[in-house]
Order: structure tokens, then sequence, then C-alpha cells
């Protein structure tokens, strides 16, 4: 396989993991915004949402507030944001006619119909109203990928480099969610064990799409200690750190199996995963959360560009 | 007489490069003025270097390197005996049809100074000899030899209209003059032994080839006003400076690079 | 139900009396029977099984470039056995021709010193690549994929309007032409016996192995050189790599090391031995050819040179295309063959020759004009569909600069019936046939078809309102 195709692999499929997010952020964001009693916060909200997007620096090169429309329009469509829904999709698009040879009629018609339908999208008409609608299509849309990839490709090299860049993706998306949450928003420390704080947990939870499931495993109230746990070390969790890791260790030994050569980002995976596996949430808080999350982040992107090189992405 | 030929060219990046890649046209070919008696390429990537005949019969090297370096360097090193031969080149192998080298290029394309230039001789002169010695010489009168007025992106337009130029400007206002009075005329590059004995200096040279009538190839030097002599070590040809370039080369990398260039050339007259 | 045009243009589905022609019999019975809303079902079936495919080309010009979809008619053009087997040998006749052609003016030039081809029109000619002079191909074979235009004028009248043999497309579009038609009308198919074209990406595969270069030992490795998913023909670069079995690569996934060319893999480098490029000669070798090219690949000419790779098609073939050029192809036949054409050459005048010039300016308005560089309608004339201001700005041109234009007669193209908007109705068709050309000449029955899809229209491009038909070549 060229190093190109590869690299394609593996960034379609990191673009439209990365499109789901920016929806699941965007939704929690406006949720947020809806709820009374956040309202001591509420512009803090939208700027935690960018923070936890990672796209703060860029929106504020650009406004001077961020407030509803703006924010909504800046991570759903605009051009000079990388990040926003529209950039995503279009990269992946990109990246998949590329190498359309190299996936299924069915990725390709899900990716194509994805992007050919966004793009009709005015973001004029996109309202307070009719957003919920929009990122409930985007989730489901890049959902429908997801499963078309699952169902249909060949469990090949492809199929690695595929599943490598979603869960690089999201590894680093829960990651930051996390890290917003508990440095950016805990330091108002009169807040802790409020109903703010409660309810900024709960969006936490919501935006890993795990409001209901955290009361399956926990059985009891919002706690910061359960929810990092479950986000972190809970390998159940499909979006935790140890369950992403699980998977790209795991994806990474099928590599070595295929290509019957062990280089140092398997080993970069291997480390990573054991201290998730072995990984105790004492020890992690008495190092500081949010130093660990920090840590990690690094390895995270680390491990991408060890991979990018190993694999001659280029 | 026996020519020793020492020439390395420096290419310093500013930053390392990762992948270089260079068309080398160095290798000398043997004529009825010069004997090849060792020529040696030496630079990182020649051992499997691809070598072909170019399409003006020159001997192409193709080298390349993977590496984290931040400077290449190419040496040249060889013996030649050269001989009088009045700078008949004639037909060399592997060489195309002579009015190829009637195509104008960038470099050499012809304003209204060098036609005017040009028409002056049409239908002048005796022979073609005659006429491409009455060339050089209005090319001499026209210009004076100076290393800092152009460099090797000048037209021979810009250097006829400066009326300075190195000895590329001069060969390109020939070859131009040339093919545009339908002579086909080619760029030639290579060393010149400057004094007996010991000499580091603007040892490396260019000049023109005509093509004559029942001789084929002719050489002439317009910055001497001479053909060439057993001074002279032709090395390639092309339609112009660039096409005859020694050393072309593209590389993976940022940054700028710095040149240098040193020749040496050493005459031992041992008659 | 179907008014022919005029009795001046041959339709090839009715003859002048209003008899329907041999081939067409069928179909027209066919048609006959089809319910009310029927085609146009099938029409929005085919356009939604191309949407699907992803098969479209981009639009340059507009603000952003966009992909359509080139539209495709339902009802196919069909030949007759006979008609194209003389089609075949003329073709044949003539790719020979044009190929021994390059070989010449790449090596001695016997046809200059013989006098029938101006010196002038080669050497000086931006077509005519000098640094191939004095290589060898592998095979001798310069030109190995080619589509030859042509357009019918009447029964047994065909002319060649043009050449392609630098990097033809619309090759995918005649295979999934015939994908489409196999799935939309599959009655049809058992009613007529057609030539197959869909074993054209194996002939393809088989005639690239065949010019594997001197150094090749073993299974040739073949690659598809792509610019990259922004050109305007992606789709079917991505198509015959995946038809073939072999690597799409761009420019950044190939590279050189000890003359030889590789691919760029997730792990060792893979040698690759034949490539069929889809980059123009100018960005092919930024060392040899344009230096600003990014989408090409360092050395690969010298690599070429030495024998280490094929080129396929070989740089400089586009001498043989030139519309200048196009003029001396008969006596190219002759030259090289002994033979006389068997396809015709358009009549072409030539601007620069004052009495030639003259009969072109007095008569603009039932001629065609053609930039000898232009390409794809782009750059043109016709004269019976110009205004006045149209003619006054190329009687301009071509008194500014007379041997960049070639002038010929409008040719009254013949129609074939097509679906529109009103029902069925006669617009004009042209016809690229397409030829491999290696161990031995292939030529693929039938070809692209391209129809003017607006009434009276002499344009088939794609880029200019033209559409596609399958072109049915039946078997006796």
């Amino acid at each position: 396989m060229l190093g190109r195709t590869a690299s394609s692999l593996y960034w379609m499929s990191r673009y439209m993991e990365r499109a789901e997010n920016m929806a699941r952020l965007l939704d929690v964001g406006y949720r947020m915004s809806l709820t009374p009693g956040l309202d001591s916060g509420h512009r803090e909200q939208w700027e935690s949402t960018l923070q936890a997007a990672a796209l703060s620096d860029t929106f504020f090169a650009a406004h001077e507030n961020a407030m509803m429309p703006q924010v909504r329009n800046f991570m759903l469509f605009e051009e000079s944001n990388p990040s926003s829904v529209r950039n995503c999709l279009l990269a992946a698009r990109s990246n998949a006619r590329a190498v359309r040879t190299a996936i299924t009629t069915e990725m390709w018609e899900s990716i194509n119909g994805t992007w050919l339908e966004f793009s009709q999208v005015k973001p004029s008409s996109v309202t307070a109203d009719e957003l919920p609608r929009l990122l409930d299509w985007i989730k489901r849309n890049t959902a429908q990928f997801r499963g078309a990839m699952l169902n249909t490709i060949l469990r090949d090299d492809g199929y690695s480099f595929l599943q490598l860049g979603v869960f690089n993706e999201r590894a680093d998306n829960t990651a930051r969610i996390l890290d917003v949450k508990y440095y950016v928003l805990l330091p108002r420390s009169e807040l802790v064990g409020s109903d703010v704080d409660m309810q900024q947990w709960m969006m936490i939870l919501r935006a890993a799409s795990a409001h209901r499931s955290y009361r399956h495993v926990y059985r009891d109230r919002y706690k910061a200690w359960n929810i990092a746990d479950f986000l972190i070390l809970r390998r159940e969790m499909p979006r935790s750190l140890a369950h992403c890791y699980a998977w790209i260790n795991s994806t990474m030994e099928d590599l070595e199996t295929f290509y019957g050569v062990r280089l140092e980002c398997h080993d970069l995976a291997k480390k990573a995963h054991l201290q998730l596996r072995n990984g105790n949430m004492d020890v992690i808080f008495q190092q500081g959360l949010h130093e660990f999350l920090a840590d990690f982040m690094q390895q995270n992107n680390t491990l991408g560009a060890s991979i990018a090189e190993n694999y001659n992405f280029f | 007489m026996r020519i020793r030929i020492k020439h390395t060219t420096s290419y310093h990046y500013e930053q390392s490069a990762r992948y270089g890649v260079q068309e080398l046209r160095l290798t000398p070919a043997e004529i009825a003025s010069q004997h090849i008696i060792d020529w040696k390429i030496d630079c990182p990537g020649i051992e499997g270097a691809a070598s072909y005949f170019d399409s003006f019969g020159n001997r192409v090297h193709l080298v390349n390197q993977e590496f984290d370096a931040d400077e290449l360097v190419i040496r040249v090193s060889g013996t030649i005996e050269t001989r009088s031969a009045d700078g008949v080149v004639g037909t060399l192998p592997h060489e195309p049809v002579p009015r190829l080298f009637l195509r104008q290029t960038d470099l050499t394309r012809p304003d209204k100074a060098i036609t005017a230039l040009a028409r002056q001789h049409e239908g002048r002169h005796r022979d073609q000899i005659a006429l491409y010695h009455a060339l050089m010489e209005s090319i001499r009168e026209r210009m004076n030899f100076d290393t800092r007025s152009t460099d090797s992106s000048t037209r021979a337009t810009e250097a006829l209209a400066q009326g300075h130029g190195v000895c590329q400007d001069f060969a390109h206002i020939f070859i131009s003059a040339c093919r545009l009075l339908e002579q086909p005329a080619r760029y030639v590059t290579g060393y010149l032994v400057m004094q007996e004995g010991e000499a580091e200096a603007e040892a490396h040279h260019a000049w023109v080839e005509a093509d004559v009538a029942g001789l084929g190839w002719v050489g002439f030097d317009p910055v001497n006003g001479i053909s060439p002599d057993i001074h002279y070590v032709r090395l390639g040809c092309g339609f112009d400076a660039a096409s005859a370039a020694p050393i072309r080369g593209v590389r993976r990398g940022a940054g700028g690079d710095r040149l240098t260039v040193r020749v040496a050339v050493h005459s031992d007259t041992q008659q | 139900m179907y008014n022919k045009r005029s009795d001046k243009i041959f339709d090839e589905m009715f003859m002048q009396d209003g008899t329907v022609r041999e081939p067409y019999r069928t179909i027209e019975s066919w048609l006959l029977e089809q319910p009310r809303g029927g085609l146009k079902q099938k029409s929005k079936d085919a356009e939604a099984i191309f949407r699907r495919l992803g098969i479209t080309f981009a639009v340059y010009g507009s603000n952003e470039t966009t992909e359509r979809l080139i539209p495709f008619d339902i009802i196919p053009r069909i030949i007759a056995a006979a008609e194209w087997r003389r089609l075949e040998r003329g073709i044949e006749q003539r790719v020979r021709a044009l190929n021994a052609f390059l070989h010449d003016i790449y090596h001695r030039q016997e046809i200059i010193r013989a006098g029938r081809v101006p010196e002038e029109l080669i050497l000086k000619n931006s077509a005519f690549c000098p640094e191939m002079m004095g290589h060898d191909p592998a095979r001798g074979i310069y030109s190995h994929i080619i589509g030859v235009d042509l357009v019918r004028v009447s029964e047994n009248e065909f002319y060649v309007l043009e050449d392609n043999l630098r990097t033809p497309s619309g090759v995918s579009y005649m295979i999934e032409d015939r994908e489409a038609m196999m799935r939309l009308m599959p009655e049809l198919f058992a009613k007529y016996r057609v030539a197959p074209v869909e074993h054209y990406p194996e002939n393809l595969r088989r005639t690239l192995q065949s010019v594997a270069p001197p150094a090749c030992k073993g299974d040739p490795v073949i690659a598809v050189l792509t610019p990259g998913i922004f050109n305007s023909a992606f789709f079917e670069h991505s198509f015959l790599a995946d038809e073939m079995g072999v690597e799409l690569c761009q420019g950044d996934d190939l590279f050189v090391d000890d003359g030889f060319v590789y691919m760029r893999t997730t792990r060792q480098p893979k040698r690759v031995d034949v490539i069929y490029r889809r980059v123009d000669d100018d960005y092919l070798d930024p060392l040899t050819f344009r230096k600003d090219s990014t989408l090409g690949v360092p050395g690969l000419f010298s690599a070429y040179r030495a024998g280490n790779v094929t080129i396929v098609n070989a740089p400089g073939t586009g001498i043989a295309d030139d519309k200048a050029v196009y003029t001396y192809v008969p006596q190219i036949i002759e030259f090289y063959t002994g033979e006389k054409p068997i396809l015709n050459n358009v009549p072409t005048y030539n601007c620069t020759n004052p009495d030639e010039r003259a009969y072109v300016l007095e008569n603009l308005q039932d001629l065609v004009v053609k930039e000898v560089h232009g390409s794809g309608g782009y750059g043109m004339l016709v004269g019976p569909a110009s205004t006045r201001k149209d003619r006054a700005e190329f009687t301009r041109r071509i008194k500014a600069r007379p041997n960049n234009y070639i002038v010929q007669p409008t040719l009254a193209l013949s129609t074939c019936p097509t679906f529109v908007e009103k029902g069925i109705a006669p617009r004009h068709v042209d016809l690229r046939p397409f030829v491999l050309m290696g161990d031995q000449i292939r030529i693929t029955p039938g070809g692209l078809t391209r129809v003017a899809l607006k009434d009276g229209s002499l344009v088939v491009n794609s880029s200019q309102g033209g559409g596609t038909k399958d072109t049915w070549i039946l078997e006796d």
C-alpha cells in the first residue's frame, strides 16, 4: 500500500470522527445555554466549548465575544476554521476521493452523500431551533459511515489505518473535554459540589453520550472521581481513553503481524495502553488530573506522528 | 598538452536536505582534440548512478542521495591529453541532427539589436568559417568582459544591451545570431588553461560550436576571439547554458543554499 | 415521432426516404414499444447510477471547482460490423504511420530530408520535444494509448478530426456507459449482438506490460500517475488503476533512487517499471521540464532515458497530433506505409498562404476556425453559429497570427436519435475509438460517442454542454 493511501485512510476516518465530536460539543454548548441556573457563566459556557474543541485561539483571533450565533457558525461552517464540521467533512471526502479504490462503495456513498447534503445547507437557515436537528443529522451520518466501514471493508492494513485515525482522534477529544472541565471550570472553588458543578459534569457525560451509561455503571450521583474514572480507565466505556487504547494497541498488533515488523509506534501504543490498563484513579488524582491529561494528550499526539513517520505517510 | 583538472562544486544548505537528485553532465567525450587518460566523478550516490546519453549526445549520470546533510560536494578529477585540431570537433556518436540547434530558447531568443548584429553579416562572407569569425569580432567589439554585471539567468538580449558579460553571455549572443541566420549553433561547457603551468582562476569556461558544411561542428570562443586550441577541454553541449549545465539538481528541504565552485587546472608541458 | 434535421445531414437512423437503416431496425421498434414516460424513467435511473458511482468531471472557471456529471443519453449509437471493419483498418493504418513518424522525427528525420514535411513545422514547434532526440523507447512505441476523433458525414464518408496521441481521456465513460446500458436495457442486448468493451482495462494492462523497459526482469510493476483529485479526469485515473489492479500514484508517491523509479509504500519502496501517466509532459520532471512543477518526479526523465522505466505515452507525442502537423498526416501515411490513407482528413486551409487566407476571411460564416494549440473546444469559432462580432474578432486574430489557426469547412456531422426534453430528436455526434499499441494493436470495438445536446449545435465537448452515448458495434 502507498504511504499516501495509508495516510488518506487514517485522515479520512479521523476527520469523520472529528466532525462527530464537533457536533457533540456544539450540542452540549447548546444545552448548557438553555439550562437555567447556568446563566452566571453563560458566556463562559461557549468559551469552554471552544476550549474543549481546541478552537479558542482560532476563534478569538477573528471574534471578540463568544456568543451563540458566532460560535455555532464557526464550529459548523467557517472555512477559516480547519476543524469546522464543513471542513472536516470536506477533508474526509477529499481523502476518500484520493483513495476511492481502497475503500468500499458503501463507505464512499456514505461519505460522498454526507458531504453533498451538508454542502447544500445554508448557514443562515440554521437557526437556534434548527440546530439540534442538524446536529443529530451529523451524528447519524458519521455513525452510518462507521457502520458502513465496519460492515464492508476488508480486514487488512487499510482497515488498521482507518481504526487508528478514529481512536487517535477520539482519545484526544475525550481527554480534552475532561481537562477543560477540570482545569478551566474547576478553579472557582466556591462552586464545587453546587448545582452548576453538577450540571457541568452532566454535560461532560452528555458530550461523550455517556450520561445514561454512567448510571448503569456507578448507580450513584455524578461525582468527579467517578466521571474521571469512567472516561479514563473504564474499558467498557467506548469513548474512554482505556477503550481507545485497547483498540489502538490491538490494531497496532495487527499491523505488526501484517507487515512482520515492529516499529517505534508499536512500543508507544503499548506503553500508553498498559498505563491505562494498570491505571489507578487514586494515583491519578494524587499526581494531578490535569498533569495526567496533559501528559496523555502529548503521548497521543506523539503516537500519531510516529505512525505517520513509521508508515511513510509524509 | 597534458591537462590535469580538479573541479569541486559544493552546495551548502541553510537547512538540511533530506533527499536530492542531480543530473551530472561532467564527462568529456573522446574527440580529435582531446584524449581522456583518466577521469573520475566523486559524490554521494555515484556508485549507483544511472548513466545514459542525452539528446545532445552528452554522457549523463543521474545521482541521488537520501540523507540528512547540510552540504553536498561533487568532485571531478582527471587527466586529458589535448591535441591541436583547429577547433574541429566533427560529429560525435549519439548526436542528433545538427539542424536541431536552430531552435532558439528563452536565453537566446533574439531582439532587434541581435537581429541587426546578425543581419549585417548576412551574405557578406565567402564561407561559414569567415562568417563565424566576423561574428565573433562584432561581438567582441560590442561586449566587455565583466564578471559582475550578469548572472546565469541573463538573456542574450539583456547582455548585449548592457555591453558587458561573461563567457556565457558572449556565447548566447553568438548562438542567437547564428540561429537567426539559419546556422545551427550550440553552447559548449569546458575548462580552459589560462597560463602554462599552474593556474587557478576562471578555468570553468563556455564557448560555442557552429555547424560547418563538410567539417561538422567547429568550436569558437567569442570571449577570446579564437577557435579552441590545446588549452581547452570540452565537457558537454546544449541549446544554451541552462540545457548544457554540468550540474542540475532538485532537493527536498527548506531554505536556500550557497554554491561554491573551485576549479584547478594544471598543465604539464612534457613535450 | 422523429423528425430528421434536414436532407443535407446524414442521419444514422433514417435514410433520405424515411426508411430505417438496417442497424437501427430493432431499436426503432423497441423505442415504439416503450410506454409513455418509460424513457424518462430510464434516463433518471441512469443519472442515479452515475451519481452514486461518483463519475464526475471537474469544471473550471466558476468560482469554485465543481464536479458535474456528464449527461448520458440512453439511446445507443449503432454501427454495423462492416462499417466498423473499414474504420478499424483506417485507424490502424493511421496510428502505425504516426508512430513511425514519431520515431523518425526523434531520430534521423528522414521525412524532413525528403521534403515531405517542412522542417520549421517540426523543429520550431512547441509540441516538439528535443529532449526525446535519439531515445529508443521500448518496442519503438511512442503513443501507446490513442483516441482518434472521427465524424461521419454520409453513408460511406468518415473524417478524422483529430488524432489524440498525448493522454486521451474518456475511456472510462465508454465502459461505464456500457455498464449502465446493460443494467437499464438488458432486453436490447438480447436482441442485438453487441461487441463487448469491458475488456479494455485488461487490454490496457497487457499493453502496458508489453512495453516494460529493458531493465525490467520478471513481472512488470505498473502505476498510474495522476495530477491528483482536482484534475478534471481524476475519476478516470482512479477507475483505470482500480480496474487494472495497479496503484494510483501522485508525483509525491514516486521517487528516483539509483536511476530507478520507486513507490513509497507503508514499508519497503517498490520498484515501478511502467508508468501510465496522466500528467502533461511539462509537469513530468522538474529536472528536465518545468522547474516549478510539483506534480512530477525529479529524475524520472533520466530514469526513462537510461532505459529503467517506460513512460506511457512517451513525452513529445504531441508533435504528431499538433493541429498544424495534422494537415500533413495524409503525406505522413504515404511516406511511411506506401499506401493511400483509408480515412480522410478534413480539408484544411492554411492561413499563412495569402490566397487561402483571403478565402477564409471572406467565408468565415461557413468555416470552423481552431487555435493550433487549443483544446476542448475553447478558442474555436464555429462559423454558422457565430455572431458578426465573433467573426470580426477572429478576423483580427487570424490577421495578427495566421500560423496560430487552422480553418476547416463546417462539416455536416451526422445525427443520431437522442432522448431530449421534448422526446426523441436528432443530435449531432462524433466518435472517439480507443486504440492500444504494444505487443499488438488493439482497437476496442466502439468508443466514446459524444453528442451535442443543444439543438443544432456542433460542439460535442463535455465542457460545453456535450453528452455521451453508448456506442454499439454489431457483430456479424
